[in-house]
């Protein structure tokens, strides 16, 4: 039976040990090490913290110690547990996908992350380990995750370039007309309603809003430049975050199956058994359906299914390209071109959430113009602001 | 097919725990609750209602109940107090086992199988050391041959 990585100790106590060790250290940086009977004093004082905290890294290391796992019969055995033990066992054919992912934390200490997926209902990997350079090569020999193959005549590899993986991150990131949407929305919204709110937020807050607010000389309330900021600064973390995710992507189909690279801060390596891949999913948004480009997602158990994850096969190709891309990559998935379309008559059936609530709106602005002409600025403002997003929607429905 | 229920030892055992849980409450409160007779005599009234009830209905029902059947191609678990319920599934599509015990309490009956299978799961509980290791192996042995 193998262990895993003496890393995985500090996450079988991660959650307690970080409540203590933060004040431990903080009164050890206040003394002077010099001083023998101040570093006497801090220990005075700090004994019970070390001890409670020697124990937690004890606990962490009892339970690394009872936490082993091999491959026998083409089964993965994994035994965890001190009290309560668990076994489970996992048949080698019922996984679904294979992903190691190399965090750049993780990098120093020559360690993987290897999560072992299967098509059971679980919301949770089904199987998670740290591991050592010397036993992930011997899972994946034993796994059959080894993307090396001395028959290259099925072997087929596709890497997108930078420029596709730019314009895939600018994409679906956030929603970029939504982002946009709001940030209009902030920013024209602290013009009128300036007067009717408190100013209340924080004094560096208040200090940058107003230095950005001065410099980019704007009549508005420095709280809606700051909240603008906030917004926009999200969708650019958003960007960032896929673009790191998905630099470097490629993917590589073999004889051993389909294999996946992606990240440059975490390095991640996706191997998918594709006869548990349940159905291909080409995406368009309005943006790329205008350029003619998709995007080719998976369904895949154990590929894509955190919430920060696209389960993306090829980031952005051209339509065009896109049959001949999935037949290289799944030969039993074809894309069909569609027989059926819904017909005129079903056109209200797409749109009607979206015309009622155009109309409804338009109905409140004009009561609403009855019974408070003085406040006519803010109506029209908020008006126009629900508006757009209803027409864009509408549009949406009708493409 | 073969049916299997839940470990009478186990249920022994439980009962124990409760009636000991039920009088270390009772004393306790007792012991702090001095003051306060009315509350006092209310928890005691209702904890030792509670654990009597549990004690010699609830469990000993409830291990009655219980009942798993295990075939070549079917598992199937009867349970339920108020409400009964019967899950069945079918061994091939079983993705993998997990099977959980407390080593000092093996040899009364703390063993617990999980099946996790195509969107869902099927938990046998509170089975002897014996069954387990017996339904442990026949399903082993069927999704090997190619149950999934």
């Amino acid at each position: 039976m193998k262990r895993q990585h003496p890393l995985k100790m500090l996450s079988y106590s991660a959650k307690n040990l970080w409540l203590l060790i933060f004040p431990l250290l903080r009164g050890l940086f206040s003394i002077h090490f010099g001083d023998a009977k101040a570093l006497l004093d801090w220990f005075a004082g700090a004994w019970f913290d070390i001890l409670t905290l020697l124990i937690i890294l004890f606990t962490g290391y009892i339970r690394w110690q009872f936490s082993r796992f091999n491959i026998k019969d083409n089964q993965i055995v994994f035994s965890n547990g001190v009290i309560v033990r668990t076994r489970k066992v996992i048949p080698l054919k019922s996984i679904s996908a294979v992903t190691e992912e190399k965090s750049f934390y993780l990098r120093p200490f020559k360690a993987t992350k290897v999560l072992v997926n299967t098509r059971a209902g679980t919301l949770d990997k089904d199987l998670s380990l740290i591991v050592n350079e010397e036993v992930l090569h011997w899972l994946r020999m034993a796994i059959g995750s080894n993307d090396v193959t001395t028959d290259n005549s099925k072997s087929f590899e596709y890497k997108p370039n930078f420029w596709h993986t730019f314009f895939f991150s600018f994409i679906f990131s956030s929603t970029l007309t939504g982002a946009i949407y709001i940030f209009v929305f902030l920013f024209k919204a602290g013009s009128i309603v300036e007067q009717f709110l408190q100013r209340s937020v924080l004094d560096e807050f208040n200090l940058v809003t107003e230095t950005v607010t001065d410099k980019l000389m704007l009549n508005v309330s420095p709280i809606f430049v700051g909240l603008s900021l906030i917004i926009a600064f999200s969708w650019i973390l958003s960007f960032i975050t896929n673009i790191v995710r998905y630099t470097k992507f490629r993917i590589k189909k073999n004889s051993q199956g389909v294999f996946i690279r992606t990240g440059v801060m975490t390095k991640r390596r996706y191997k998918i058994c594709e006869n548990m891949v349940n159905y291909t999913d080409l995406c368009q948004s309005f943006w790329t359906k205008i350029f003619k480009f998709v995007s080719i997602n998976v369904n895949c158990s154990g590929y894509g299914s955190s919430t920060d994850e696209i389960p993306v096969f090829i980031p952005i190709m051209s339509r065009k390209n896109c049959q001949n891309t999935v037949s290289a990559i799944m030969p039993n998935m074809k894309i069909y071109p569609n027989n059926y379309k819904p017909r005129w008559t079903n056109f209200w059936r797409y749109t009607y959430k979206a015309i009622i609530s155009c109309v409804l709106v338009l109905s409140i602005y004009f009561i609403s113009m009855y019974f408070f002409p003085d406040a006519i600025n803010i109506i029209k403002f908020l008006t126009l602001m629900v508006e757009l997003p209803l027409m864009w929607y509408l549009i949406i429905s009708i493409i | 097919m073969k049916v299997y229920r839940a470990d009478n030892n186990c249920m022994i055992f439980i009962k124990i725990i409760i009636i000991l849980v039920m009088l270390g409450v009772d004393i306790v409160s007792y012991i702090y609750l001095q003051s306060y007779k009315l509350i006092m005599y209310i928890l005691m009234g209702s904890i030792t209602v509670l654990g009597i009830f549990f004690a010699s209905i609830y469990v000993p029902l409830y291990f009655k109940r219980i009942s798993f059947k295990v075939s070549k191609d079917i598992l199937s678990k009867k349970s339920g107090f108020f409400i009964k319920t019967n899950q069945t599934m079918k061994v091939s599509s079983v993705q993998y086992v997990t099977s959980i015990y407390i080593p000092l309490f093996r040899y009364i009956g703390f063993n617990f199988i999980i099946f996790n299978a195509l969107g869902g799961h099927l938990i046998f509980s509170f089975l002897s050391k014996q069954d387990s290791s017996e339904i442990l192996e026949l399903i082993d042995n069927q999704i090997n041959e190619g149950g999934s």
